[in-house]
């Protein structure tokens, strides 16, 4: 899951079309959060953080109900 | 605790309606004789001679009066007070002493099985709010669409689970939406929902397998924003180790909800087994500084066996409710089931948020501040219980 900068939410549509040149398949994109969802390679993931606009990169986790 | 003269001091309190100040002193002088001298003439005059002349001061800032006055003058105050008018009630003044112990809060639960152990530890019998108007989400496994006891509620659904619509296929869900905002009166059985008249915005994050990932949350987060929910209840998440960060991701999401006006609560987690000496470490999102996060009690008011606790600096529990035992709505055809877990404490505070967002009209880190303001201090670590047991207004 990547995370935008929010004096980039304006440009959110800009960003996704990066992320996708970047190699990322985009999943689902959160615009009031500024958060975008897909899959990439492991190795591919330092581009994205390159990517301009682009606060932050993390790996999905995996939650269960508690 | 008491003295002969029940530790008043001969004086008295004068509550003044708000910004009433100056009229509130000229009504003191023309219904009682009482002078109060104003801070704001002293910061003026610099003067305290002028106290020579009055008899007593008034609390500028705060619209409060504390002077000396024969029991006539007082009760001319009083009566003054049910008039319309500047002045809003008067008190004994009272003596206050150093405390030489601790005050041990008795526990107290008992009471008519009208009503869950869990609603009544929370005080929601008692209150008036219900959450009317107020949208709370729950994402967790959806919700059983036709339950009889929701049927004449307003429920909106969303999922955010691939290949699978936002029913509820496990249980979980229905659970925590029946104790966040289900019934008082059902048909059968005790009442069991705190935010009795909110409205329920059911987000499928969780599979019917019962569990999910972060990606579906945050779907179901920026659904619950887009919907104006002023409450998120997310009784999920991922076991963390001791010195694992938290998500910055979910941290800043979680500052941006609160700037649109959503309050996002989590269960602590249940992977502590403190009867064997081991307190795990709150999971993933609740460990978020800005997400608040939920331990479990159980009816003695102890700290759940499971419930995860402040393990680090960096994640800690915020505040605690009924979480062990608890007796809520399920999927059909069983109806009712009784379950533990930080996941059942979690829709307690969810439902008291709601009834306070009713009550104060407070949103975001307004209700987290009346939520931990108003919880009931216990005898218990604060790593473990946060501020205490949320109480309903």
């Amino acid at each position: 899951m990547v995370l935008v900068t929010e004096p980039s939410l304006p440009a959110l549509e800009d960003i996704v079309s990066d992320l996708k040149h970047a190699g990322m398949t985009i999943d689902r994109v959160q615009a009031v959060l500024g958060t975008v969802t897909g899959s990439i390679d492991a190795d591919a993931i330092p581009a994205l953080r390159e990517v301009h606009g682009v606060l932050d990169v993390e790996p999905d986790r995996e939650v269960g109900a508690s | 605790m008491t003295t002969a003269t029940n530790g008043a001091t001969g004086r008295y309190l004068v509550l003044l309606q708000e910004d009433s100040a100056a009229a509130g002193a000229r009504t003191m002088e023309r219904v009682a004789g009482v002078r109060a001298t104003s801070t704001a003439e002293l910061a003026g005059a610099g003067a305290f001679g002028l106290l020579g002349r009055s008899n007593g001061i008034l609390l500028h800032e705060l619209g409060v009066a504390v002077v000396t006055a024969e029991p006539d003058q007082a009760d001319a105050l009083t009566r003054a007070c049910a008039d319309p008018g500047p002045l809003a009630y008067v008190e004994r003044e009272r003596t206050v002493y150093a405390y030489a112990a601790p005050a041990v809060e008795p526990s107290e639960t008992a009471g008519p099985t009208t009503f869950t152990w869990g609603l009544r530890a929370v005080g929601a019998p008692e209150s008036t709010a219900t959450g009317a108007g107020i949208r709370v989400a729950v994402l967790d496994t959806g919700f059983q669409l036709d339950h009889p006891d929701f049927a004449d509620r307003d429920v909106a659904t969303s999922s955010f689970v691939d290949g699978e619509e936002a029913a509820d296929g496990h249980g979980h869900g229905t659970h925590c939406i029946g104790t966040a905002c289900g019934p008082r009166t059902p048909e059968a059985g005790p009442g069991y929902g705190v935010a009795h008249e909110s409205e329920i915005f059911a987000g499928k994050v969780l599979s019917d397998a019962g569990s999910g990932t972060d990606g579906g949350i945050l779907s179901g987060i920026a659904w619950a924003i887009g919907n104006g929910c002023a409450v998120v209840s997310m009784s999920l998440g991922a076991a963390t180790r001791v010195g694992d960060p938290h998500s910055r991701i979910f941290e800043e999401v979680a500052r941006r909800a609160m700037r649109h006006n959503t309050l996002i609560i989590a269960a602590a987690g249940n992977e502590s087994m403190r009867s064997r000496d081991h307190i795990a470490p709150i999971g993933h999102p609740a460990n978020c500084p800005s997400i608040m996060a939920v331990g479990a009690l159980d009816e003695r008011q102890a700290i759940a066996d499971f419930s995860c606790g402040s393990a680090d600096p960096d994640g800690s529990v915020d505040i605690a409710a009924p979480g062990v035992d608890v007796y809520s709505s399920w999927t059909l055809p069983d109806r009712y089931n009784t379950i533990s877990g930080t996941s059942m404490a979690t829709p307690h505070v969810a439902g008291v948020a709601a009834l306070l967002a009713g009550r104060h009209q407070a949103r975001a880190w307004e209700l987290w501040a009346r939520l931990g303001q108003s919880a009931r201090r216990l005898p218990l670590p604060s790593t473990d219980v946060g501020t205490g047991l949320v109480q309903a207004p």
